[in-house]
């Protein structure tokens, strides 16, 4: 008989050699659901193979073909690529990858570049912003760990006249009055990083006059000097003789689709002669004669979520009646048309953040209504991507060719079908790290608004506060540290009614960002933010016991572990702080989960004593 | 173990094997028993997982683990709860709690069958999963999945014996199936768990069947999320209630 049990284990066993093996050696073996095909994408970073694909490198479409990315970088699209090194691998399932997006007009500061990123949209290049910001962002754009935000090039400062457009926006900016000035002004703005120079200009053959606008001369002089620096001159117009004559001086390319004329044959041939580009931005061309194409994204299933509630006031938001009647914009797309016919660059530029326009979601709704005016799905995409890496001087961004950096967007569908499968995206990689999209709450989801009120006088034992779920003590612990600390309810000498927190801790080492203190929770629990958008500031009394001690306040938002943070100086003596929140950067106050008051940073013993939270 | 075959002393291995085989032989002999246990998981899966599919490219998948369970459950709770029902209602069990067999092989036995059973249904399953629902998984996790799925059954095995000790031998058949089919429901062994609404979905985390299924489909990476230490806390701690229950119900059953 026990021959017989070993023959049937035998067969048994011989049966599992029979069972089939998935094709290619993978770590996650099949596509199954959504939920879990997201998590294994989420799993790919720097080193993967994304197979069965449909891929738009940026020039032309591959069918069902893989991908390897090595150290962030791409290194071989092909039909069954191999995998050596096991690198963990996701079968695609016939879905498209595109290269991340540009936005090739954009007026970039703030968090304008993650905002960017959420949408699929890996490059910026912005057409006026202060140097102060562009130049931290132009050094970091050179580091494959800058993951989590867009790519940046920049204009800096545009050149323009005396009460010239772009002097209306309240920054004091140096204007070209001659041309003896030209030379210094390109000169400071090749200083201050500039990657191209933007002139704004307007003819004076053009009846309608908006702004005073520097001479025919300076232009030319401009486009000299900038191109002697071997730096490419874009200039903006509003009407069809300002852009001939800026191409015909030498300009490489011009930005908006004017809606004076639509652009005549002569123009057509000296654009498609000289080789320029037009930056049409039809999105905010719409919104200037009082239409909203791009509000439908606030609405979109694919997008909604992921809109930021100032991204939406941004959509929402309009211009000032110009006075331009509506079918002006038909002549914008009409000569978009024209343009693109006859061979002409376009590129996609959104101009956000414009009214009617925002970062990243935008880029999608200026690519629909390129096709609208009359490009193929591919043209249009080709305008966000290959395109711009053609014509300006940033690398192999826009394109998934090998060696670029893997800035990619997996998309369910076919966008070379239908274009607005570009917003139905499934990963976002930046430089070759998954971007994990932020999702944002909708107005209907926020809880009620709290009140300016007081939190806690601290005059009673309980850790309880006039709302949200109370007091509660805080420290690296949590994230694996090692600080410790002690909260005290404790009466003042001089008014034994009048208690304070006295929080005494210590900072230890053992964990990065060491910190100790105590939390305040405005929400009902820990993870359910309070709504404090009616909330201006956070006051308190607070002493410290050393010379130049410090506490940084940090405020985090619902579903994020990244604070917004202000450190303040505390004193011997009892001193009233108050918090402005506006002075907080990229924080939503509609949803706060948690606010701490933290000793961090240095390592040592520390102790600080708080009293009269309240909200005003 | 140590061996120590003198005259006196009974082969336990050999005892263990005999009764093991007669056990077999018995339920072999009775296709009231076979056919169903070993049919029904395998043509209710040739149904909803591979001919009707919802989604071709992961439901039959996740369905060969959901099945699977339903297959390796049945027998347990029949072999268990039906079969020492009916012997004792026969006087069959008392016969053999008299004869100098010891009691562990009576239960090995119909560990073994349980076994036995199990080990087909999942051939079965793999089978046509692999012929006509084009599954396809590494070695690692056919083996893998086959030997969760044999072991899980044996906190039923618990649930069936304290059920045929309790139960009376007519009633034990309807009532191991009213357990039986509602709890496979419920537990999402016939339809994804996350095809039900909230409340639904959360009254299976009581459900022994539900948690061995979730062991089985975090094989192929289909499962809901939750730690497998809770899967297996969970079916543990139902093995030891059950076969506490199950003793109880044994010595009750002496005293009277």
């Amino acid at each position: 008989m026990k021959i017989k049990i070993g023959v049937g284990i035998l067969i048994v066993v011989c049966f599992f050699f029979l069972l089939p093996e998935p094709e290619h050696i993978s770590v996650s073996k099949k596509t199954t659901s959504n939920d879990t095909f997201h998590q294994s994408l989420s799993e790919l970073n720097s080193d993967f193979i994304l197979r069965n694909i449909n891929l738009y490198d940026g020039e032309k479409l591959h069918h069902q073909v893989d991908i390897r990315i090595e150290k962030s970088r791409v290194v071989i699209v092909g039909i069954n690529v191999s995998n050596e090194n096991n690198l963990f691998e996701v079968d695609g399932a016939g879905r498209t990858v595109i290269p991340g997006l540009i936005d090739s007009h954009t007026h970039t500061w703030g968090n304008a570049l993650e905002l960017a990123l959420n949408f699929g949209v890996t490059t910026e290049l912005d057409m006026f912003t202060m140097p102060d910001f562009s130049r931290q962002h132009q050094k970091l754009r050179e580091r494959l760990d800058n993951d989590q935000q867009a790519d940046l090039f920049s204009a800096t400062i545009l050149a323009t006249a005396p009460g010239g457009h772009g002097t209306e926006y309240g920054f004091n900016i140096p204007v070209i009055e001659s041309v003896e000035q030209v030379e210094d002004f390109v000169t400071a703005r090749i200083a201050d990083g500039a990657d191209y120079i933007k002139a704004v200009y307007d003819a004076p053959e053009n009846p309608r006059k908006h702004f005073p606008s520097i001479s025919r001369d300076i232009l030319k002089e401009l486009i000299r000097t900038t191109h002697n620096k071997n730096k490419m001159l874009v200039v903006h117009v509003d009407n069809l003789v300002s852009a001939h004559q800026a191409i015909d001086a030498g300009a490489d390319g011009i930005i908006h689709s004017f809606m004076d004329k639509v652009a005549d044959d002569a123009f057509v041939k000296l654009m498609k002669r000289r080789n320029a580009f037009i930056i049409p931005t039809l999105l905010v061309e719409a919104s200037m004669v009082g239409l909203k194409p791009g509000e439908f994204i606030l609405n979109d299933s694919e997008s909604a979520d992921y809109l930021s509630r100032m991204q939406r006031q941004q959509i929402s938001a309009s211009f000032m009646d110009f006075g331009i009647e509506e079918n002006a914009f038909q002549r914008a797309l009409a000569s978009v048309a024209k343009l693109s016919k006859a061979g002409v660059t376009i590129l996609s530029g959104s101009d956000a953040p414009n009214p009617g326009t925002t970062h990243g979601a935008s880029i999608h709704a200026e690519m629909m209504m390129l096709v609208d005016a009359g490009l193929t799905p591919e043209q249009a995409l080709h305008s966000a991507t290959g395109a711009v890496s053609q014509t300006f001087n940033i690398g192999l961004r826009g394109t998934l060719k090998v060696g670029a950096p893997a800035s990619m967007v997996l998309l369910e569908g076919n966008p070379l079908e239908n274009i607005e499968q570009t917003r139905n995206i499934r990963a976002v990689w930046k430089n070759g790290k998954f971007y994990a999209r932020k999702k944002y709450l909708s107005e209907q989801d926020l809880s009620p608004a709290i009140k300016p009120q007081m939190i806690s006088d601290f005059n009673s034992d309980e850790k309880n506060t006039a709302f949200g779920a109370g007091i509660t003590p805080t420290t690296d612990q949590f994230a694996g540290g090692k600080s410790i600390v002690a909260l005290n309810w404790e009466r003042k000498a001089d008014q034994p009614k009048d208690k304070y927190l006295r929080v005494v801790g210590e900072v230890k080492a053992g964990f990065a960002f060491p910190w100790s203190g105590f939390s305040f929770i405005p929400g009902e629990d820990f993870s359910s933010g309070a709504n404090l958008s009616q909330i201006e500031s956070l006051s308190f009394e607070a002493k410290g016991v050393k010379d130049m001690q410090t506490l940084s306040v940090l405020v985090f938002q619902e579903g994020s572990f990244q604070p917004s943070s202000l450190n303040i100086p505390l004193e011997k003596e009892w001193k009233t702080f108050t918090i402005e929140f506006s002075q907080l950067q990229g924080i939503d106050l509609s949803s706060i989960t948690n606010i701490s008051l933290v000793e961090s940073g240095k390592v040592g013993e520390f102790e600080f004593m708080i009293d009269n939270l309240r909200f005003d | 173990m140590n061996i120590v075959a003198t005259e006196s002393q009974p082969d336990l291995i050999k005892i263990y094997l005999l009764e093991s085989k007669a056990e077999i032989l018995k339920v072999i002999r009775s296709p009231g028993f076979t056919l169903p246990s070993l049919l029904f998981p395998v043509m209710f899966y040739l149904f909803f997982g591979v001919i009707f599919t919802m989604n071709a490219a992961s439901m039959p998948t996740y369905l060969l683990a959901t099945y699977g369970t339903f297959g390796v459950i049945g027998p347990a709770l029949f072999s268990f709860g039906v079969g020492i029902a009916i012997e004792r209602g026969q006087g069959w069990f008392e016969l053999k709690e008299v004869s100098p067999m010891p009691a562990s092989a009576y239960i090995l036995g119909r560990v073994a069958v349980t076994f036995l059973f199990s080990v087909f249904t999942i051939i079965l399953l793999f089978t046509i999963g692999a012929i006509f629902g084009e599954v396809r998984l590494q070695r690692e996790q056919w083996l893998l999945l086959a030997v969760i799925l044999t072991f899980g059954s044996i906190p039923f095995c618990a649930i069936g014996m304290a059920l045929g000790l309790y139960l009376k031998s007519n009633s034990a058949p309807a009532v191991v199936n009213l357990l039986y089919l509602p709890m496979a429901f419920l537990s999402g062994l016939w339809v994804p768990i996350n095809f039900f609404p909230e409340l639904m979905q959360s009254v299976a985390n009581f459900l022994p069947a539900y948690h061995l299924a979730q062991l089985g489909l975090k094989v192929v990476s289909m499962d809901s999320g939750q730690s497998v230490w809770l899967h297996i806390g969970i079916l543990s701690l139902y093995l030891v209630v059950f076969s506490i229950l199950a003793l109880k119900a044994y010595t009750k059953k002496d005293k009277q």
